[in-house]
């Protein structure tokens, strides 16, 4: 199909750019594009985990991968361009869902900031599910959840709590194990 | 064998020859355009695999690029992974590139030698590149030299466009062998092009996340050319990803491709396009490791999509070889089969078409020609060949006949010309104009003319006209035949001598049909002679009927005058005895009385004369007459003799019914019966009157007979009783007579046409008259069946 090359979804990339730029108003103007930069490395990043994570046969690849978001975030805008692409040769399908008691069959599930609070019980109930979590939360990799968007001298960090991985029965390359603090963090 | 022959033979077995020898080459044809096919596919497998290793050259001189162009900003400690992979991309490229160079060092192209000397040249500037790129990763990070930087970028990208320029010259080859391949290939081609700016692109990317440098405008400008390209190349891969036969496989991997180089490059890109965005002295909020890292991942997803489709490649370019060689064993199946069958056809033709055909005419011409006819062998085949020969044979054997037949002809035409010739007949057959189609030698003899001198002359040239009669009589006795097809076949007619002297023949006429034409044939006899003795004949018996009518009227006059003076001198001997006997003695009375006797039996003989002579004046009355009727009347008349004498009648059987005078018949059973009675020593007398058609003289005739037991007859006297007058006793003795009975009864049945004679085994042994009445004399009616006489009984 290659949207890349579709003059419309550009327009429409373009629209949402400064839909975003509206919407995030309030913060500092030098800050602004450095923001959105960083939440375009993560959405990079993000479809790397889709495309280097495995997880076990019976959880994911029948229905695609399935990313869910929980909360709310600029995030999203750069992530829902996935929406019914691929990685490993699955159709990626991004949700939104409002608790975690949704996140059944989800693939992956993106925590907002704005759920830093509930997190603990969130990731309680994503407990002993084949579900990769992340988040940009401070500590997220260490309170236990999996994948953790940090940041070091002003640069994206990777954190991630293997233990937690392990318990939920995921794999990650090394490939993107290896650029990643690995957190000795609880397993969930 | 004339050379007509020869040739159609020589024609079939050429038309045969061609016709096979163009499907040997269009079959022939197969095989070798399978075997190029074949031969193509593996030029295309070896291609494709040297297009792989300069694809894999520049895969791994692309990442080598991207890893030497940040590391040399890099402390050691914090590039080991970088590091690291650096030599592991440079080990693989140089074992790549090395079988390249191994690959192009066969090939002959002057062109490729040319750009091969220039990537080995490019090569080596690599090598002292990655020389000073080494030596200057023990020095710290402020002592890199920028320089080195580009020159190691500019040294891999000159490489990898040196590699790109072999690329193109090799694969122009292989545009001419297969379309698909082609499009695959150059689906490739675009992808490495995409990773190739993509990765110049990251590499460039990387140096200015290291240096913490905003983009100036040149490199700004540099990196919307690679963009462009990247564009492009993706533009283009997708037309070709149709084309090319590989959406179905590559499909998904161009799309997840597509979504990992959109997710990395054109979503954190920007803050490299876009200088201005960025705060002056903010660094990039990605460290060098993991845009590195991101990068190259976005690039092994093409690369692996490269990877992906080359398999693909590989496996079609594979499949066409197989299929190649699949055709080849097919087609030199098919072209086995088509020359067996060929070789089959044409012996097939030869052995059972032409050597028999030939044969048969050889036998046929040789047959022509005298020699003995010998049947071909294939007279027991059912085929067409065989019915021929059998139909030839038929032939030859109708032929054998048709000969023999011939040769029985002619000598049947030869006997019949014999027999003809010979024949004292003549002979003539003419056509329904007349014109006369043959004679024989009797003819010619009989009319005066010369040998064949009658043939095609009118028949009325034989017989001419009477004297009367219209010319178209000629032809009448001839056409008569016509009518009546064998009535009145014997006829007499005039003929006409080459001299003209007429004479009579008598001719017999046939009528014929051979082949479809009617002739009419006549068979001529020269009667002249018979005529003459006919006349003569005929005028005897004329004078005999003449005499004899003469000599019964002579004896009816001489008798009827006779008696008056007879009478006469019977009345005065009467008058004398009467008026003068006292006057006589008795010698004198005695001699009276005897003149009176002598004179009554003269009157006696005289009347049996005039009924004799009356025999022979007067007409007969004929008319269907009942014998049985006759006899009885004749039997009434000697009832009191029978009944004196005590005589057996005896009839054994009807008598049939006749034509003729019933008087005078009637006339000779009274002359028979009274003969019987009269002529008798007494005592027991036996007659017996019948009829009977098993007489040895007259078989199948109406014989009659009247057969006594009395005194018989010897056998000297068996015809003279016949004759007039004549007695064998004397004349007193059994009743006296004039002895006329018998000779009148002779004449009557002559009259008849008949016959009379008597047998008689001897004296004292009775006698038997017979007689017959022909019954054609009168009016040709015989006696009907019913009535006829039986055999047996008194026979």
């Amino acid at each position: 199909m290659g949207f890349l090359r579709s003059r419309k979804f550009l327009g429409f990339l373009l629209a949402l750019h400064l839909a975003v730029l509206g919407v995030c108003g309030p913060v500092r103007a030098q800050d602004q594009p450095l923001q959105l930069y960083e939440e375009k490395i993560k959405a990079g990043l993000l479809y790397n985990f889709l495309k280097y994570t495995s997880w076990p046969t019976d959880s994911a690849g029948k229905g695609g991968l399935r990313v869910c978001l929980l909360g709310d975030g600029p995030f999203d805008t750069y992530l829902y361009p996935l929406q019914g692409r691929m990685a490993q040769q699955y159709v990626i399908a991004i949700t939104k869902i409002a608790n975690a008691s949704e996140a059944g069959n989800c693939s992956l599930v993106y925590i907002h900031r704005d759920r830093e609070d509930s997190l603990p019980q969130i990731l309680q109930s994503l407990r002993g599910r084949h579900v990769l979590t992340v988040s940009d939360i401070d500590q997220f990799a260490a309170q236990g959840g999996m994948v953790e968007f940090g940041r070091e001298d002003q640069k994206i960090d990777l954190l991630i709590n293997k233990n937690a991985v392990d318990a939920a029965g995921l794999n990650i390359q090394a490939r993107l194990l290896k650029l990643a603090k690995l957190v000795p963090g609880r397993n969930g | 064998m004339r050379s007509s022959d020869l040739s159609i033979r020589t024609t079939l077995l050429l038309i045969i020859g061609v016709l096979n020898l163009m499907i040997a080459l269009l079959v022939g044809f197969g095989v070798l355009r399978s075997w190029t096919r074949y031969e193509e596919a593996q030029d295309l497998q070896r291609s494709t695999t040297v297009i792989n290793y300069i694809f894999r050259t520049q895969k791994y001189l692309s990442l080598e690029r991207s890893d030497t162009a940040p590391i040399v900003y890099t402390t050691r400690t914090t590039t080991a992974n970088l590091l690291d992979e650096l030599i592991s991309n440079r080990i693989l490229a140089d074992g790549q590139i090395d079988q390249v160079f191994a690959a192009m060092a066969k090939q002959k192209d002057p062109t490729i030698a040319e750009a091969m000397a220039k990537v080995r040249r490019e090569y080596v500037r690599l090598q002292t590149i990655r020389y000073r790129v080494d030596q200057a990763l023990v020095n710290p990070v402020g002592q890199k030299s920028e320089h080195l930087s580009d020159e190691a970028f500019d040294a891999s990208t000159d490489l990898i466009m040196g590699l790109k320029d072999v690329l193109d010259i090799y694969t122009v080859p292989i545009y001419e062998i297969d379309a698909v391949a082609t499009q695959q290939i150059r689906f490739k081609y675009f992808i490495w092009e995409i990773t190739e700016y993509a990765g110049r692109e990251y590499a460039m990317m990387g140096k200015l996340i290291v240096e913490n440098r905003r983009a100036t405008p040149e490199l700004q400008e540099k990196l919307y050319g690679w963009r462009s390209r990247v564009e492009h190349g993706w533009e283009i891969d997708h037309v070709l990803l149709k084309t090319s036969r590989l959406d179905k496989s590559l499909g998904s991997y161009m799309s997840e491709a597509e979504t990992h180089y959109f997710m990395t490059f054109d979503q954190i890109k920007d803050m490299f396009y876009n200088p201005a965005s960025m705060t002056p002295g903010t660094p990039y909020p990605i460290n060098i490791e993991l845009w590195l890292e991101l990068a190259s991942q976005a690039v092994d997803s093409l690369i692996s999509l490269k990877d992906v489709s080359l398999a693909e490649t590989q496996r079609y370019v594979d499949d066409i070889a197989r299929k190649a060689q699949r055709d080849i064993v097919e087609s030199m199946i098919l072209f086995c089969c088509a020359m067996i069958l060929s070789i089959y056809s044409w012996s097939v033709i030869v052995s059972r078409v032409l050597q028999p055909v030939n044969a048969m005419v050889t036998a046929l011409y040789r047959a022509t020609r005298g020699e003995s006819y010998v049947s071909p062998p294939v007279t027991n085949r059912d085929d067409e060949i065989g019915k021929l020969a059998l139909v030839l044979q038929a032939f030859q054997e109708n032929v054998r006949k048709i000969r023999q037949t011939s040769i029985e002809l002619e000598e049947r035409r030869n006997y019949l010309n014999a027999v003809l010739s010979t024949m004292i007949d003549g002979i003539v057959a003419i056509d329904e104009a007349g014109t006369i189609q043959l004679v024989n030698r009797a003819i010619e003899g009989m009319f005066g003319y010369g040998e064949g001198e009658l043939l095609g002359k009118n028949a009325t040239t034989l017989m001419p006209a009477a004297t009367d009669a219209p010319p178209r009589l000629y032809l009448e006795p001839f056409m008569v035949v016509r009518k009546e097809k064998y009535a009145d076949r014997n006829r007499e007619a005039m003929a006409r001598r080459k001299d003209g002297h007429l004479f009579p023949v008598e001719m017999m006429v046939t009528e014929m049909s051979s082949g479809g034409v009617i002739y009419f044939v006549g068979t001529l006899r020269d009667i002249t002679e018979r005529k003459i003795a006919e006349e003569e004949h005929d005028r005897y018996l004329q004078d005999l009927e003449n005499s004899n009518r003469e000599l019964d009227d002579f004896a009816y006059i001489a008798s009827h005058d006779l008696k008056e003076p007879l009478r006469g001198l019977h009345n005065f001997s009467k008058f004398l005895l009467e008026d003068y006997s006292e006057r006589l003695d008795d010698e004198g009375r005695n001699m009276l009385n005897t003149l009176a006797s002598l004179t009554q039996q003269m009157e006696g003989l005289l009347n049996a004369l005039l009924h004799y002579s009356r025999l022979g004046r007067t007409e007969m009355s004929i008319r269907e007459t009942d014998l049985n009727q006759i006899v009885q009347n004749v039997l009434q008349m000697f009832s009191i003799k029978i009944k004196e004498t005590g005589a057996t009648i005896e009839i054994p059987r009807k008598l049939p019914k006749v034509t003729c005078d019933h008087v005078r018949i009637a006339e000779v059973f009274q002359n028979l019966i009274g003969n019987a009675l009269k002529y008798n020593d007494g005592g027991d007398i036996r007659i017996e009157i019948g009829c009977t058609r098993a007489h040895p003289q007259h078989p199948g005739e109406n014989v009659f007979y009247v057969k006594d037991n009395g005194i018989g007859i010897a056998e000297k006297n068996l015809d003279s009783i016949f004759k007039i007058f004549h007695r064998l006793h004397p004349r007193n003795a059994y009743g006296g007579g004039t002895g006329s009975g018998l000779t009148i009864t002779k004449k009557i049945i002559n009259r008849h046409g008949g016959e009379i004679w008597a047998e008689s085994p001897g004296r004292g042994l009775g006698t038997t008259f017979y007689f017959t009445i022909p019954q054609h004399a009168h009016d040709g009616r015989a006696a009907s069946p019913g009535e006829a006489a039986r055999p047996g009984g008194m026979a």
